[in-house]
């Protein structure tokens, strides 16, 4: 699991509200660092750690969300639907990996080919869901993107007349 | 997923300080109201619950660490939380592993049943073996005085 990024900049004894964009501005930028390797579906370990960033932000969001008006509440939305999708792609992950450790486990042992059929049986059911999973996330990243997501989220967050950009550390 | 505690008396107006200390306090009563029901052990969601409450309280601490001296004593703090949330997580990833092959098993041909049968017993073996670190660490959270502790240094 990648670190989470730090926002610098931060004024314990500044507003809620000043500290809120600086922090979400990082959490947003953070999540986007994944932006080009989940175009590949065999990237498992960069679909996690975008699931993982995604998270991060959402829960960031929940805690800010007393200082922004109800358009925030879409964007919080749009986050909690991508964490799902992202999640059933890392479930089908860990039950694919799940049930091939366990049919290796019974090749090794030279055991039961009666429990072999039942392994065989899912396994290509979860690989299926799997890959119509990841194209349902993508289809719904792209529409994103092409909505001009990212920009608009920072301008939320940030407020129209924007800040500086924050700096960050990983 | 439970909906997160509303936390009392934070405002944007108010300084990032005392509603980071508002917000963490609340976060770490409602992870420790779900400790019963996951002891207990008999409904999964209270270990879904306790950890993803843990999560939020992980990701209030973080994003506001620089709030919080000494750093050796909030450190100390935050690996706890973030035990809590590892040692859930081994038992959660079962719970729903179990869960779904429980209802996957029925929808196979009868000849193939026996074999998700057979690992759904494997899974639950290992289930009740990651339930006793878990025991071990609530008990030594009780032993350290974990909650008073965190309470008294974020308490506002």
């Amino acid at each position: 699991m990648a670190k989470a990024w730090k926002a610098k900049g931060i004024h314990p004894q500044l507003s809620y509200r000043w500290n809120a964009q600086v922090i979400l501005a990082v959490k947003i930028q953070e999540v986007y660092s994944w932006a080009e390797s989940i175009q590949n579906p065999d990237n498992i370990k960069e679909l996690h750690n975008l699931r993982i960033s995604v998270k991060r932000l959402r829960y960031s969001m929940e805690f800010f969300a007393i200082n922004y008006g109800e358009e925030f509440k879409d964007f919080l939305k749009v986050l909690a639907d991508l964490q799902e999708q992202l999640g059933d792609i890392h479930d089908c992950d860990v039950v694919e990996s799940v049930l091939s450790d366990h049919l290796q486990s019974l090749q090794d042992k030279g055991e039961a080919e009666v429990d072999a059929l039942g392994i065989n049986a899912l396994l290509p059911r979860y690989r299926e869901m799997r890959e119509a999973k990841y194209q349902a996330f993508l289809q719904r990243w792209k529409a994103l993107e092409e909505a001009d997501f990212k920009v608009q989220f920072l301008k939320i967050v940030t407020g129209e007349s924007g800040t500086e950009a924050p700096s960050q550390e990983v | 997923m439970a909906k997160a505690l509303a936390v009392k008396d934070i405002a944007p107006e108010k300084n990032l300080e005392e509603c980071a200390r508002r917000i963490i306090t609340t976060r770490l009563h409602e992870m420790m109201s779900f400790r019963e029901g996951v002891i207990d052990g008999t409904d999964i969601e209270y270990v879904h619950d306790m950890r993803v409450a843990s999560r939020r309280l992980r990701a209030a601490m973080r994003n506001f660490a620089d709030c919080f001296a000494p750093k050796k004593e909030f450190r100390r703090h935050l690996k706890q939380v973030e035990r809590i949330t590892s040692t859930l997580g081994g038992v959660r990833d079962l719970d729903v592993l179990i869960d779904r092959f429980q209802k996957d098993v029925l929808t196979v041909p009868v000849d193939a049943q026996i074999g998700v049968q057979n690992l759904i017993g494997h899974l639950q073996t290992e289930r009740k073996a990651q339930r006793t670190p878990m025991f071990k660490m609530f008990e030594e959270l009780d032993k350290s005085n974990f909650e008073e502790k965190f309470l008294r240094f974020f308490e506002v």
